[in-house]
């Protein structure tokens, strides 16, 4: 199997598609930033909030990116803005509508992949590409391309509780797979850290709920 | 977004122009008015050039103006140089648009074998498909029209004998890649109506020696070769070793024509289509076109040189 486009391609749909939503960027990473910030401080329904944050991202990067401009390139591109949309009805439902989500700092190994997915999602992924040789526009960023959305996505659910809270991990880990694949086939390593952190915040996630099943849960 | 259409514009030219110069040397002497190497298509007779142009990932650049406007130049040298076939599909993202685009600019020459595929499970998407790729290509008709990859092949057979009888398009093909489906491929060969072939073939690939190139002979089939060089890792692979001196005595002059030529050398090959997104490529690979062909024990030479680097 092979991808229809390639890597350059790629970069220039991504360029173009920031020069065209300029500046909701700014709008998104605020919005992000205050999505930390009530997880560092949280509140009533701070839950809600950070849900209704990544809710968004998610449709909008479901609409705006891959029903968009990625579509001109990728047949496959219909089908992962579904499963972003469908993940923006869950986060939605669970977290909004259900108020199941809480989010909170968290020690231990989950609070601090989690933290790394954060991180990663908001400054490391655009510093990656820059080092990697690509400029703005042509960079990724957090709650407008899909990457970091779904890394920031998966930390801040290893930082969550809340009942159905790793089954929401289920859309982001697959799409980690997808991006993991389609930058080993496009041959761009900057782009590997999405699955490696993805696989990290896995076992972190998988050993938090064992551990909690055993009444360890690290807090 | 800061963009400098000019300076990319001056760049894709300059490019251009030193591609044009360093592919000069690759250009058998004598090209000019040596007669260019050509196939009959067993349904109609008419002559196809021996070297048409694939799009599979090179043509697909989406919306960028830069990129368009250097595809736009490997077209405008592929029919400079008497090129004709050009193949595509609904598949292959926006390169039917790019093409499209290209034909807009260049003026869409009389030469032109405008070939392309039906991609859908559903016979019923089928013409809603067909006809927006001829609004992509801005064609009225497609003179090839194939069925990509044996994707719901009975039901688009049907509707492209009643398109083939109503004038819609001339020809009717299948295509598969990869060197799959072989055996489903050979039963259609050997049982349906159809006018063309279209699978991978090249100097390591050689399966279809066997069955499906004898076939395409014994059934009247044309024969349209793709993933020459295996999407460039044979070129790369090749290209870490000195062309050997016997291949000038069938004037090859790069890796690329020794690879095309042993393609098209084969009896029952109609044409093969090598992708590019560079014009001093594209040159290359149409000087595959001039100059004698390897005989058999020639092919096998090359084979085997190429097998054993």
């Amino acid at each position: 199997m092979d991808l229809p486009f390639s890597a350059a391609v790629l970069d220039s749909v991504l360029g173009r598609y920031n020069a065209s939503i300029w500046p909701l960027q700014v709008v998104a990473h605020g919005l992000v930033l205050l999505a930390l910030a009530l997880v560092l401080r949280p509140t009533a329904n701070s839950g809600r909030a950070v849900a209704a944050v990544l809710a968004a991202a998610w449709a909008w990067v479901g609409v705006g990116f891959h029903l968009g401009p990625a579509a001109a390139i990728d047949f496959a591109a219909p089908a992962y803005g579904a499963a972003f949309v469908v993940q923006a009805v869950l986060l939605a439902w669970v977290g909004v509508v259900r108020g199941r989500l809480a989010f909170r700092v968290r020690r231990g190994a989950v609070g601090w992949v989690g933290g790394a997915c954060l991180a990663v999602a908001v400054i490391g992924a655009p510093l990656l590409a820059a080092l990697a040789g690509r400029s703005w526009p042509n960079l990724p960023l957090v709650a407008t391309s899909p990457d970091p959305t779904a890394l920031a996505t998966i930390g801040l659910l290893l930082l969550g509780a809340g009942r159905g809270r790793l089954s929401l991990l289920a859309i982001p880990g697959l799409w980690t797979l997808v991006s993991g694949l389609t930058a080993w086939m496009l041959g761009t390593p900057e782009r590997l850290v999405l699955p490696v952190l993805a696989v990290a915040a896995a076992t972190a996630a998988a050993a938090d709920a064992w551990a909690g099943r055993c009444g360890h849960t690290a807090r | 977004m800061p963009r400098f259409p000019n300076a990319i514009r001056r760049r894709t030219l300059l490019a251009g122009l030193a591609g044009a110069g360093a592919a000069a040397a690759s250009w058998p002497i004598g090209a000019q008015t040596a007669p260019a190497i050509s196939r009959a298509l067993p349904a109609t007779g008419e002559r196809i050039p021996a070297i048409g142009l694939g799009t599979w990932i090179t043509f697909n650049v989406g919306d960028d103006p830069a990129l368009r406007d250097s595809r736009v130049e490997v077209m405008r040298a592929f029919f400079e140089m008497g090129g004709s076939v050009i193949d595509s599909s609904p598949m292959y993202g926006s390169s039917e648009a790019v093409i499209g685009d290209g034909l807009a600019r260049i003026g869409t020459p009389r030469t032109l074998f405008a070939a392309t595929k039906v991609w859908t499970w559903r016979q019923g998407a089928g013409p809603d498909q067909m006809a927006e790729s001829r609004r992509l290509w801005g064609v009225r008709r497609f003179d090839a029209m194939q069925i990509h990859n044996l994707l719901g092949w009975e039901g688009h057979l049907e509707t492209l004998l009643e398109d083939k009888a109503q004038g819609r398009i001339r020809l009717i093909g299948i295509t598969t890649s990869h060197g799959r489906d072989h055996d489903t491929f050979a039963t259609i060969m050997a049982r349906q109506p159809i006018d063309l072939v279209q699978f991978t073939y090249n100097i390591i690939d050689r399966e279809p020696e066997a069955r499906l190139l004898p076939l395409a002979a014994e059934r009247g089939l044309g024969v349209i070769v793709n993933r020459p060089f295996r999407q460039g890792d044979l070129i790369r692979r090749v290209s870490r070793h000195p062309l050997p001196a016997w291949a000038g005595e069938i004037d090859c002059r790069t890796w690329s024509q020794f690879l095309l030529k042993f393609i098209v050398s084969h009896p029952a090959v109609t044409c093969a289509i090598p992708a590019t997104t560079r014009v001093d490529h594209l040159r290359e690979n149409m000087g595959s076109r001039y100059g004698p062909l390897p005989d058999t024990a020639m092919r096998e030479r090359m084979a085997r040189h190429v097998r054993d680097l």
